[in-house]
């Protein structure tokens, strides 16, 4: 306490004989403690503090934590027994002991949809996102509701988190993005926006395990996605692992028929015993179609003739019914060039729409199909539904232009 | 213990007189002749005050845990208690609040900032273990039942009880005992608000209603401690979750204004309901003050059937509000509502704090407020929260008449610094309309009405501040240089009219000479000035107080006022007189004001 001149540190005064700051202790500069009892007292003190109050609190939390439980398990019971207004009550309960607990917000929001508050249902996974905006569940129940909500945009920034985002305490987080990545394609399907599916449908085939339970689902989704050539390969794939997957067979079949191989969808749904609905119908539809294929293997020189004329006539009818004054003006004028050339061409083709002047003349066949075709296609744009016919004509005459167009058409 | 009163002069000047008087007589007595430890005493009070911030943070820790307890106790542990119990339970325990308070723990009624500034500034900090008790008890049982009352308040006087219960056990010196209230009252609101540098800013603008370097590292160490032992046992989660906030336009400022309109006038409305209720009901038969707090919680449970907002301190609700949850009408409506319940409790006389409903109410006020302007105005992008946010900060500003409080709370409770600019332009205005319709701030009207006088800071800003510059005059000629030879010096002496002369001794050095001496005989004038002076004087500066003139001034007849860049330029000089005249001038000035 002293320095170099003997001086007390604290005041600068003369230290005393014995080394004392007479000044200083005079003064109350500084304080000495020459007996450790207070001290030690103050330090018991706090040591007993904070035992009792661990103990209270400990105590409280335990009781706490069992009510949050409690009233989270009555939660969930009541949800799956359909009863969602008692289930709000009781997460809400639970939401008092534990204001942050992400299973007990998430089951409310799923309890408010099923009441019908989808707005408060909204609200109480927004603030849960805002405290998790990476967790990839809270992304996904946002994405549906904005789905619900008819904003796609915002429906899509959600799905797209929720693709990216972290599954806690889920082991089959690839498993779970997967089937974001499934829904998100689904989604988009549904808006019409095909293309950027196949692009979420792509990227998924290439993370996607081949023994995935999940490679139908991705098929499927490739086929309404327009991408059947894809969809053929996993289903040819599954098929590999079991060929008796009926499921896989009538997929199959249906990429075969959408790629205008009718063949190799017929093979597909002979395999599938016993026929199912679909498959049935399906069978239908090839045979429709097939109808009014008169290039189709194996059709003779008079059903091909009776092919075309069926062709000619749901064209010619198509035609005739279109309502122009219902196209946009501002492609009204092209669309009467376009329709009056049709006319023009349906006028000479119709001398030769009967069995015995299309005998032999492979020309005219041809001619009046492309003229089929082409009705059926720039109808599909402006008139409005079609009929089974048209529609059957429409994927004919789409699979026979295409495959004429495409380079590596047949 | 039978403390004499003293004025809050009296104590302000205390608390800034720097440490040098024997605090810690006691313990030194008890001291054998050689000493274990020897620290400068500030050092000491610095280590008492982390100590009593921690022993306050397990009390309020208690305290909270106590308000949960009661809750779950009284009003049962769902979140939708039954309609007889959410009537009955505030009503009965009503009962029994104004049982106990006015039997056992009589000064647990009311407000407890204003009992711990009564601590500091009457009572010689000192409060009495029984208030600490009941306010604990009593506060937890009115909160838990659903009155519309909040923690802070009692945390803080628990806070501020606990470390005067310390100091008397240490048997600290009364100066330092004083001290130790707000020390206290700070760790306790702390660790209740989880916000230290709010809680800092409110002791020092509410309780101690003085800035004071001396008190203000203690009152820090032991927010902060206390702060540290609250989030060791419940967690460091914010009290809110304050939604994310860009200020991205500035047309958005012009909402703001708005906000600070409606924060003033609702804290005028609310501060008059008070002024008004408050002593009306003490007015009624003592019987009736048994029944008070139980018709309080009986008009708040039935109003709890269809919106039970209003119970309780309610921040769950101010996080929904902040989150956009309810439509602007009922945020106008639960704003309407708590303001009535808290004003309806705490006029009651039931033991809890206002601090907490404050927020509620600005909070709704302000979100319903937002939530219109949207409605009104579709392309403002200011999400609700940051509305809700601002609105707690104007009532906060209006009412409690805390503006540093007010603005730092709200960034400490947002940690969002983009913020500040909205709460200031709302806070200011708030604060301006509430002093023109409300002139005497709500503590200060609560001490009024209890009979006591207490300083605040308001007050304290309103009085006029003198400074050398209000008394000094220009000197009639020139100093005179130490240097310079007395024959010179004794012309000048001849032409001056002043009877005395300042001297420059150089380095900044001054003396004065009277004419008297300058003439006198017995110096050969080739002599310089300097061989005269004796001693020197003190000098001042323009903006120095005036009170440091009038304690150097004594016995000198002048003092020389010199520049603070050069101090061998003289700018005027000062006389006992001249500070005399000043202040008799601003004696009638501030007379007017007061009258005013």
């Amino acid at each position: 306490m002293s320095d170099s001149k003997g001086n007390c540190t604290y005041c600068r005064q003369p230290l005393s004989t014995d080394g004392r700051c007479l000044h200083c202790e005079e003064d109350g500069h500084v304080w000495t403690l020459r007996d450790w009892r207070p001290l030690a007292i103050l330090a018991l003190i706090i040591v007993l503090g904070f035992s009792f109050t661990r103990l209270v609190v400990g105590h409280y939390q335990q009781k706490t934590a069992a009510l949050s439980q409690e009233y989270s398990s009555a939660g969930d019971r009541l949800l799956a027994a359909h009863r969602p207004q008692e289930a709000v009550k009781a997460y809400e309960s639970a939401l008092v002991y534990s204001p942050f607990d992400r299973h007990v917000r998430l089951n409310l929001g799923d309890a408010l949809i099923e009441i019908g508050s989808r707005n408060e249902a909204m609200a109480q996974i927004r603030d849960l996102w805002e405290d998790r905006p990476d967790d990839a569940s809270v992304n996904l129940k946002l994405a549906r509701l904005e789905a619900t909500a008819k904003r796609p945009e915002l429906a899509l920034g959600f799905y797209r988190n929720a693709i990216e985002g972290r599954w806690p305490g889920r082991s089959d987080s690839v498993a779970a993005s997967i089937a974001v990545r499934l829904e998100t394609a689904e989604y988009l399907i549904t808006l019409g926006r095909r293309q950027e599916a196949e692009y979420v449908l792509i990227s998924t085939e290439e993370t996607m395990p081949v023994s995935s339970d999940q490679q139908p689902h991705l098929a499927s989704l490739f086929l309404r996605s327009g991408d059947a050539g894809r969809a053929q390969l996993i289903y040819q794939l599954i098929l590999v692992r079991n060929q008796h997957d009926a499921d896989a067979l009538l997929g199959a079949a249906r990429a075969s028929f959408l790629q205008g191989n009718y063949d190799a969808a017929r093979q597909y749904l002979a395999r599938i015993h016993p026929l199912s609905a679909p498959a049935g119908l399906l069978s239908v539809e090839l045979d429709a179609i097939e109808a009014l294929d008169p290039f189709a293997p194996g059709a003779t020189p008079s059903s091909r003739a009776q092919r075309t004329i069926s062709a000619y006539q749901i064209a010619r009818h198509r035609l005739d019914a279109c309502d122009l004054t219902k196209v946009p003006e501002a492609s009204r004028e092209a669309a009467n060039v376009q329709w009056a050339g049709l006319h023009h061409w349906a006028v000479q083709l119709e001398p030769f729409m009967n069995p015995h002047k299309l005998h032999g003349r492979d020309d005219v066949i041809e001619s009046a199909m492309r003229f089929s075709f082409q009705s059926e296609i720039s109808a599909s744009s402006a008139c409005g539904q079609p009929s089974a016919d048209d529609e059957h004509l429409l994927q004919l005459g789409r699979q026979r232009l295409g495959a004429q167009q495409s380079p590596g058409g047949e | 213990m039978n403390p004499r009163p003293r004025s809050g002069r009296e104590v302000l000047d205390l608390l800034a007189t720097p440490v040098r008087r024997k605090y810690f007589a006691s313990l030194r007595n008890m001291a054998g002749p050689t000493g274990i430890l020897s620290i400068r005493e500030e050092q000491f009070f610095l280590v008492l005050a982390i100590a009593i911030g921690i022993l306050a943070g397990f009390a309020v820790v208690c305290f909270r845990i106590a308000i949960g307890w009661a809750r779950i106790l009284l009003l049962g542990s769902s979140a939708h208690p039954s309609w007889p119990r959410v009537v009955l339970v505030p009503a009965l325990t009503g009962l029994v609040i104004a049982f106990l308070a006015l039997r056992y723990f009589p000064k647990s009624r009311g407000s407890g900032i204003n009992q711990t500034k009564g601590a500091l500034y009457i009572y010689d900090g000192y409060i009495a273990p029984s208030t600490v008790a009941g306010k604990f008890l009593l506060s937890a049982l009115a909160i838990g039942s659903g009155q519309s009352l909040g923690p802070e308040d009692p945390a803080l006087q628990i806070g501020a009880g606990l470390a005067s219960a310390l100091g008397r056990w240490l048997k600290l010196s009364r100066e330092r005992l004083r001290l130790m209230a707000p020390v206290g009252a700070a760790a306790g609101l702390a660790a209740a608000f989880n916000a230290p540098i709010t809680a800092v800013l409110f002791v020092i603008e509410e309780v101690i209603g003085h800035w004071s370097a001396g008190i203000l590292g203690a009152i820090v160490l032991s927010a902060i401690s206390s702060v540290v032992v609250e989030r060791w046992f419940l967690g460091d989660a914010p009290l809110f979750h304050v939604p994310v906030y860009h200020l991205s336009n500035a047309a958005e400022l012009l909402a703001y204004v708005v906000l600070g309109l409606a924060g003033g006038l609702a804290s005028i409305i609310f501060v008059k309901l008070i002024k008004s209720l408050r002593p009306y009901l003490r007015r009624q038969p003592q019987w009736t003050q048994y029944l008070q707090p139980a018709l309080a919680g009986s008009i708040i449970g039935f109003i709890a059937i269809r919106f039970p907002q209003p119970m309780g301190a309610g921040y769950e609700w101010i996080d929904m509000a902040m989150h956009n949850r309810f439509a602007w009408k009922m945020l106008a409506l639960f704003a309407i509502l708590k303001l009535l319940t808290t004003v309806l409790s705490f006029a009651s006389g039931t033991p809890g704090g206002l601090y907490a409903p404050v927020l509620f109410i600005g909070a709704m006020m302000g979100a319903s407020i937002g939530s219109y302007e949207q409605h009104l105005f579709p392309y403002l992008s200011i999400p609700i929260g940051a509305y809700a946010l601002v609105g707690m900060g104007a009532l906060f500003a209006g009412i409690m008449r805390a503006p540093m409080t007010s603005v730092f709370m709200i960034l400490e409770v947002s940690g969002n610094y983009s913020i500040i600019l909205p709460v200031i332009i709302s806070n200011s205005i708030a604060y301006v309309i509430s002093r023109w319709g409300q002139p005497t701030p709500l503590f200060d009207l609560l001490s009024r009405q209890d009979g006591l006088d207490l300083p605040s800071l308001e007050e304290e800003s309103e009085r006029t501040v003198l400074t050398v510059e209000d008394a000094m005059r220009p000197v009639q000629g020139r100093a005179l240089l130490g240097d310079e030879p007395l024959s010179s010096a004794r012309a000048l002496a001849l032409t001056s009219p002043e009877p005395y002369l300042p001297v420059d001794l150089g380095d900044g050095r001054w003396s004065v000479l009277s004419r008297e001496a300058i003439q006198a005989e017995g110096l050969d004038d080739s002599e310089p000035v300097r061989a005269l002076v004796r001693s020197r004087v003190p000098r001042l500066h323009q903006d120095q107080s005036l009170e440091i003139a009038l304690r150097f001034v004594e016995d000198r007849h002048l003092l020389p006022v010199v520049h603070r860049g050069n101090l061998g330029m003289l700018i005027g000089v000062v006389s006992l007189e001249d500070i005399l005249r000043a202040y008799r001038r601003a004696g009638i000035t501030d007379m007017h004001v007061h009258e005013s």
